[in-house]
């Protein structure tokens, strides 16, 4: 047998009855909330299972440090997720006629924010204002460069920065 | 976080390439060569095709939201992840270094003002306020006058938060070339024939020693530089900067690697045999107890540590009872 196959053992079974019940209180006193305390343990131990199955090879340290990195990445994802639906919630009380967008298309409508959002967040705030300037507002580099006080070869580095993100988590 | 191996040069290219396109394209109507010369790319082979097809979807994700509406949502005013993090758990997220971890052995002068260990984390607080956090084997003079604010880094790492002074410019160099804080906390790194930047706030001017042009590096990123030219600027990885806490994060880094990175905390030689170099190694390991990250990969990762002194420590593959 291979050290590699040997490191491998990492025996899943053994690393749930562990952990699992530690991860849930924890993010339960990290969330306040014991359902999404719940959501997030099971998520975090599908992406440690993911990673194996990926992986031969993967294999944990410290598996409490380890579980606690992966649970916090997947909690500020959840919390970013229900600040863009309180946001749209709130932008759709403000639409004049609510009423003209179906069921159908909120949903659709805020999958997209939800998608475009985590792109987003990735970027540095500068980037990011650069991004929606021109992607919402539709202005020229030229007057994205004029709004923020910056160059245009900034404007354009941004821009080609953002492009290359967002591509990375697409694809 | 995506793996290391997967995010081949290749793909990197790609991305960078069609990105270019998607910035040409802001600017204006194609010339009809550069529409042959688009075209030309997109059939290059089935990756271009999939890259801009993704790119093309980009696009058209703006288009199915109205703006009106998503210009709140996402313009919004947001905390960094990090940021965010911090207040929820207090622990960094995880991502790979993504730099090739070279051992340096930097050139220690004799005489220079300050000087950490192997293995050793000190802070220093200057007199314009400025706050230093030396990394392990770390060398550096501090050449203040009234004019400007020098700090010479000869080998090693640290993290600076400058003080404010603003008649006298703060710069760092190396042997590399300048960095130019502008009102900053960044980290420098020195590695065997590059240097590495790291801007946790605000903005530094770098300037590689023997020309090519000064370029901004913004909070949030990272870029490597030779004494010739800035390789690409790209988003900072959270945790190359654990080790201002003594941690050593890594997620699924080659097990050479993570021993080239561990060396550097522990005095005398360390190194793996070439056999298992490649094996994966993930978690979190304390910089000030090397020993302990030794026991983890002996009993976690099944390996084998010879120790013939404790200075000469090699890592093998546990020996199986059949063979």
């Amino acid at each position: 047998m291979s050290s590699a196959e040997l490191a491998q053992q990492v025996d899943f079974h053994g690393l749930y009855n562990d952990h699992h019940g530690w991860l849930r209180c924890w993010l339960r006193k990290s969330t306040g909330c014991s359902e999404t305390a719940a959501d997030l343990a099971q998520d975090t131990f599908v992406k440690v299972m993911q990673k194996q199955r990926e992986d031969s090879g993967f294999a944990i340290g410290y598996p409490r440090r380890y579980l606690r990195i992966v649970a916090g990445s997947l909690m500020v994802d959840h919390f970013r997720r229900r600040a863009v639906e309180k946001a749209y919630a709130d932008a759709l009380m403000l639409l004049p006629e609510p009423a003209s967008i179906s069921a159908e298309e909120r949903e659709i409508i805020l999958e997209t924010l939800q998608q475009l959002d985590k792109m987003l967040d990735a970027m540095p705030a500068r980037m990011r204002q650069a991004f929606l300037l021109s992607r919402l507002d539709g202005l020229t580099y030229q007057q994205i460069a004029d709004q923020l006080g910056v160059s245009l070869r900034s404007v354009k580095r941004y821009m080609q920065q953002a492009f290359v993100q967002c591509l990375d988590l697409i694809l | 976080m995506s793996r290391p191996d997967t995010v081949s040069p290749n793909r990197q290219m790609l991305l960078q390439e069609a990105a270019d396109w998607l910035v040409l394209l802001d600017a204006g109507e194609l010339s009809l060569s550069e529409q042959q010369a688009l075209r030309h790319w997109c059939q290059a082979s089935q990756e271009h095709e999939r890259v801009w097809q993704a790119a093309c979807e980009l696009n058209r994700h703006f288009s199915r939201v109205p703006a009106d509406l998503a210009k709140p949502i996402l313009g919004r005013q947001r905390l960094s992840r990090r940021a965010v993090l911090k207040t929820l758990v207090g622990v960094g997220l995880l991502f790979p270094l993504g730099w090739t971890v070279a051992r340096n052995k930097p050139w220690q002068p004799l005489l220079a003002d300050y000087r950490s260990a192997t293995g050793e984390r000190r802070a220093l607080t200057l007199a314009d306020g400025s706050e230093l956090t030396l990394n392990t084997e770390t060398v550096l003079d501090v050449l203040f006058d009234s004019h400007q604010r020098l700090i010479r880094l000869y080998g090693g790492e640290v993290f600076v938060r400058t003080g404010k002074d603003t008649l006298r410019p703060f710069t760092l160099v190396t042997a590399q070339g300048g960095i130019q804080a502008l009102g900053t906390e960044f980290a420098v790194r020195c590695l065997a024939d590059v240097t590495h930047v790291t801007v946790t706030h605000h903005a530094v001017m770098v300037s590689p020693r023997s020309g090519g042009s000064p370029q901004r590096v913004e909070e949030g990123q990272q870029c490597l530089f030779t004494p010739h030219a800035i390789e690409s600027i790209q988003n900072a990885h959270p945790d190359s900067l654990a080790w201002r806490r003594g941690e050593l994060i890594v997620d699924n880094w080659r097990l050479d690697t993570f021993v080239q990175e561990l060396a550097r905390y522990r005095p005398g030689l360390l190194r793996c045999d070439a056999d298992i170099a490649d094996l994966r190694i993930s978690g979190v390991f304390q910089t000030e107890n090397t020993d302990q990250a030794l026991d983890v990969l002996e009993q976690v990762f099944n390996l084998k540590i010879n120790r013939f002194t404790d200075y000469w420590v090699s890592i093998g593959a546990a020996s199986t009872q059949e063979t």
